[in-house]
């Protein structure tokens, strides 16, 4: 029937397209190497740190602070089930660990730990040269704010 | 909590739902621990075997043909869960039945210390009576001991059937048998409560 | 007991539970009625019965902590239904075709066009696949520009503080 053919052609055409499409395959990949940005955002400064021109760019829409500073960036090398801390502030530690490639993406735990208390936790598919952004925890007069990059080391 | 029957939430969960998934363990996520629990009770493997079984059990919601109850599908899936995290112990242990719990006497159990003086029948609390069942459970085979917790929570012998993969008439001779070997285990406190 | 009721005991255990065919009970209830014997191994498995359920029924009481049992399952669990029916459930739609003439003709471009250009078009962003906060609230929303996830976690509730 025709409209059949014309279903078949169109699911041809887009299956070519994206296979012409692929990003190269992470089976050639080994490490990551995870980049993670600590930043205070806040209501109580305009202060903007220049490095981060761009991300409070991409977050107006979205959050509601006039202030950020970086207060930390940090690259950690992460072999697979490898393990990795930063310490945010006083009592509160972001770990990370590397669980492993999934097709294309790697998958990386991430947990923040207070006074040994896991607080927080999220596992994350991350493409290569892919990041992610969490927020919240409450840092002195703002909040924290976390830019966790990776990039796909062969 | 949802009043959606089982049936309704399963038909939803494989059509993609996944809150119905978070509601389906939900409701029954202490029944499972609980059984679990009475076959191993160590509290670490009993939640390890729970995630396992929820884990299998959504992973083959689709084979749940609706003959038995959920509940009875969910209870085999526990219940095989069970049996393999022991063959798992034998492997590595070499022992044919292990209890975790068992007792170093040759066919008794280990009863509280008893005093020669005392009256045996104002000792038994409810929480000792407790304990010495669970002792004399112990004692019991895999087999006798799956159906005796299933036979407790209310299923029928055609559901332990089901759930163990058995015929009715081995669950009918299993918890005979059980019964009257925890009898003999537990005589001094039934006689002493009688 | 005698020899010709030892091979009774599962019946009269089965009997207890109410798992007879009505006949079969007939049967062993008219044999009660004659048979001390077999009604004093009744009464010892009913005894022995009550105790049992009695002494197992306190499931609550056991010592396991289930805390994150949920998160582990979402996580190693992949629900809904897979990309093919995903896919044909799309095309099946009659709504759809206007799009998708337009997506063929943009696949068409891509194939000839993006090439020349050389031009690395993304086609995945990085995900969150599962998400737990002590807090139990937590957002995860995607930046209008990128569709980067952001993960905002909330304080709990009654505690202030928003974005």
């Amino acid at each position: 029937m025709k409209s059949n053919s014309g279903k078949r052609l169109i699911c041809i055409l887009w299956c070519l397209g994206l296979f012409l499409l692929r990003p190269p395959l992470a089976a050639a990949f080994s490490d990551i190497l995870v980049n993670v940005e600590v930043i205070k955002a806040t209501r109580n400064s305009t202060e903007i740190d220049p490095q981060l021109q761009d991300l409070v760019k991409e977050l107006a829409p979205v959050l509601n602070y006039s202030g950020f500073s970086l207060l930390k960036k940090i690259e950690i090398r992460l072999v697979q089930k490898g393990k990795g801390d930063v310490i945010l502030s006083s009592g509160r530690v972001l770990e990370l660990e590397f669980l492993g490639f999934e097709d294309k993406q790697a998958r990386l735990l991430v947990r923040i730990v207070e006074k040994g208390e896991q607080t927080f936790r999220t596992t994350l598919l991350m493409v290569d040269k892919g990041s992610v952004l969490i927020g919240g925890p409450p840092h002195h007069d703002g909040v924290l704010l976390l830019r966790i990059g990776a990039g796909f080391v062969p | 909590m949802s009043s959606l029957s089982d049936e309704k939430l399963i038909k939803s969960c494989i059509a993609g739902n996944r809150e119905h998934y978070r509601l389906l363990y939900e409701r029954y996520k202490d029944y499972v621990a609980g059984l679990v629990w009475r076959l191993v009770r160590d509290g670490e493997v009993t939640r390890d075997l729970t995630q396992e079984t929820f884990l299998k059990a959504f992973k083959g919601l689709k084979k749940f043909r609706g003959k038995s109850s959920f509940k009875t599908w969910l209870s085999r899936i526990a219940v095989n869960q069970y049996k393999d995290y022991l063959r798992g112990l034998k492997r590595r242990h070499g022992k044919a039945h292990v209890s975790l719990n068992a007792s170093e006497n040759e066919g008794g159990i280990e009863l509280p210390a008893k005093d020669s003086t005392s009256d045996p029948q104002r000792q038994v609390l409810q929480k000792e009576l407790k304990t010495v069942v669970e002792a004399a459970m112990d004692k019991l085979s895999i087999e006798h001991k799956t159906v005796i917790l299933l036979w407790q929570e209310g299923f029928s012998y055609d559901d332990i059937a089901a759930i163990t993969k058995t015929s009715q008439e081995t669950v009918g001779s299993r918890i005979y048998y059980a019964k009257m070997h925890l009898r003999d285990l537990l005589i001094p406190y039934i006689k002493g409560i009688g | 007991m005698e020899k010709t009721c030892e091979s009774l005991g599962p019946r009269l255990s089965a009997y207890l539970d109410g798992e007879l065919a009505e006949e079969e009970r007939r049967k062993v209830k008219k044999h009660l009625e004659t048979c001390q014997a077999c009604r004093e191994l009744v009464h010892e498995l009913e005894e022995t019965g009550t105790i049992l359920k009695s002494a197992l029924s306190s499931a609550s009481e056991s010592e396991v902590d289930l805390t994150g049992v949920w998160e582990e399952i979402e996580e190693r669990t992949h629900f809904g239904p897979s990309l093919w029916q995903r896919m044909k459930k799309l095309v099946g739609k009659p709504v759809v075709w206007l799009p998708a003439t337009v997506a063929t003709a943009a696949v068409a471009l891509l194939l000839f066009i993006l090439p020349i250009l050389k031009v690395q078009v993304p086609i995945e962003l990085s995900r969150v696949e599962s998400v737990y906060s002590r807090t139990g609230r937590v957002m995860v929303l995607q930046t209008p520009e990128s569709g980067r996830p952001l993960i905002w976690i909330l304080p709990e509730a009654g505690k202030g503080g928003s974005s």
